[in-house]
């Protein structure tokens, strides 16, 4: 009760009554509370690394076709900002809008593509993929001869050459279906399909649920389950809105034919790097161009066409 | 002491949870994606869209050095010349020939600048050519029926080319001889079905830029050489398939 009598050496008299404190009740309960204090702050720690909204303008920004155009160009210079305060670069980033008359169609001849790969690293480098973890849009699976399925498919070859005898190679990426059943699945509408045929999704919109990815039968889509990484100089500057902006972690992404380049008229990368020809690409709504051509004189064929996507991806053999 | 600590009880068991579950967090105990140290950054060269080499019409626009074309520095004019083919058939071509095609090659397209090749030259001068480069017998055509030099170039005059009518044509006219055995493949490249074409597919936006047959083929030996091909994906977890290092190479 007094607390002279701290110092008597009593301590178990005294430690019955709660408003008394004396050196040792004080220090297991003060040690408690802190190792509870301390315990407590290290099992929140995760959530010193949530940095998924980076501003209250990012938190309450509305769905894209929602925006007006003076909210979007907003958001664009935000875009534009956020970028450069992570990598040093002042971007351009644009939204590109579908153009009229327009259509995407993409023709792969399957007799030319030997396998190379460069498409798939010019992909990296003009959409701004995470370096590491790594994350592709293109797979070009190498199949034996004579065969179209696809578990017969491997994307990890490593051969020193290619191609080799008594394979063909495939590359896959998003078909750009006309039927898009990940567009069917998104509880959020964070991806839809574009009236030029370009399926896109809102990064700032999707919660990462991956239904998408799940539905997808091409595996075209994939979830950046870490912070993506890219090297500041590799930093593609000529972005785009729903293209090739940097993407945070825990949202999808998948091919969006260069939409950056496409819908300023300029072929996607992956054509641009293919060294043999066998990647074409143009508006099927013109009978003059050459995917029109093929489309109409070549026998061409898409994938898995039994599961109704209607896709807008053809691959075709021409010797 | 006993009502004191069972005063402290909750506060004992709270910590302890908060401190198990600290150290779950540590150790990472249910699994947060891993990601492997370091990926290797793949260089550029896949990116571009440089070609292999050069067409005589695009080394004249590119204002290179075309004095290797010229025939007629080594070969007499009033003197033809024979093609020249050992006991198999095949044709001979002489080491000066060679490097008239290496010079057309564009290193460039394959090697980036990070990492440098380095030419040799022999005592005559003579590029020495890498084995991976050293593909210089004629094969046009796989029945070995093409591989007489005259079939194209114009026996009387070597700088000319000569189509199976008895046009003569510039070298940097060259599509139009290939047009003469390979019709449906003028066709397509005409279209632009066949080849690489590059720029705008739009042409109200900008230019499409169309290749010669020979900026992807060498006349003498049209089909393509075999690639060493960029690094596959890196799985994100640890994989059974990893990427190619210098040490799983023998």
């Amino acid at each position: 009760m007094n607390p002279t009598n701290n110092n008597s050496g009593n301590a178990p008299k005294c430690s019955s009554d709660t408003r008394d404190l004396n050196r040792r009740g004080f220090l297991r309960k003060s040690l408690t509370g802190a190792t509870g204090l301390a315990a407590l702050a290290a099992s929140l720690s995760p959530l010193k690394d949530f940095d998924s909204f980076s501003s209250v303008e990012a938190f309450l920004q509305k769905h894209y076709r929602e925006l007006s155009p003076e909210e979007l160009k907003d958001v664009l210079t935000r875009i534009e900002s956020e970028v450069e305060r992570e990598y040093g670069i002042r971007p351009h980033v644009k939204d590109l809008k579908p153009m009229d008359g327009v259509e995407f169609a993409y023709a792969l001849n399957l007799t030319r593509c030997i396998g190379c790969r460069k498409c798939v690293h010019a992909c990296v480098e003009e959409n701004n993929q995470s370096r590491s973890p790594e994350l592709q849009y293109i797979r070009v699976l190498k199949m034996p001869n004579g065969t179209f399925d696809l578990e017969k498919g491997d994307h990890h070859y490593e051969t020193p050459t290619v191609p080799e005898e008594g394979s063909y190679y495939m590359p896959v990426q998003c078909h750009q279906c006309k039927k898009p059943p990940c567009v069917k699945v998104c509880p959020v509408e964070a991806t839809w399909q574009e009236s030029d045929g370009i399926t896109v999704v809102d990064y700032d919109w999707c919660i990462g649920c991956r239904y998408c990815q799940a539905a997808c039968p091409y595996g075209a889509r994939q979830f950046n389950f870490a912070k993506p990484s890219i090297p500041k100089e590799k930093i593609n500057q000529e972005m785009s809105y729903l293209g090739n902006r940097p993407r945070s972690v825990g949202v999808v992404e998948k091919c969006h034919f260069c939409i950056q380049r496409t819908r300023a008229g300029r072929y996607p990368a992956c054509l641009e790097a293919c060294p043999t020809g066998a990647r074409k690409f143009g508006n099927v709504l013109d009978p003059a161009s050459e995917i029109s051509h093929i489309l109409k004189n070549k026998r061409v064929f898409v994938l898995k066409e039994e599961v109704g996507t209607l896709p807008r991806f053809f691959y075709y053999f021409d010797v | 002491m006993a009502t004191s600590q069972s005063k402290m009880a909750p506060a004992v068991i709270w910590s302890g949870a908060f401190l198990a579950l600290a150290v779950c967090f540590l150790l990472d105990l249910w699994g947060a994606p891993r990601i492997p140290t370091q990926v290797e950054v793949e260089e550029a060269l896949s990116a571009d869209s440089a070609l292999p080499r050069y067409s005589v019409a695009e080394l004249i626009e590119l204002d290179e050095d075309t004095s290797g074309l010229d025939c007629y520095a080594c070969h007499e004019k009033d003197d033809p010349v024979a093609t020249l083919r050992n006991d198999a058939g095949e044709v001979i071509v002489g080491p000066d020939h060679r490097d008239l095609v290496f010079s057309r090659l564009n290193c460039k397209a394959c090697h980036p600048e990070e990492t440098p090749y380095e030419l040799d030259w022999d005592d005559d001068g003579n590029t020495i050519i890498p084995e991976e480069h050293a593909h210089l017998t004629i094969r046009h055509g796989s029945g070995g029926t093409n591989n007489d030099c005259m079939i194209c170039h114009d026996s009387e005059d070597l700088t000319v080319l000569k189509t199976k009518t008895g046009e003569r044509l510039n070298p940097e006219q060259s599509n139009e001889l290939c047009r003469d055995c390979h019709g449906p493949k003028y066709r397509d490249w005409e279209i632009g079905i066949h080849g690489r074409l590059n720029g705008f597919w739009d042409q109200s936006a900008g230019d499409r830029l169309k290749r010669d047959c020979t900026s992807c083929h060498d006349p003498h030996y049209p089909a393509f050489l075999t690639y060493e091909p960029a690094r596959g994906p890196v799985p994100m977890h640890g994989s059974s398939h990893h990427v190619s290092t210098e040490t799983d190479n023998p």
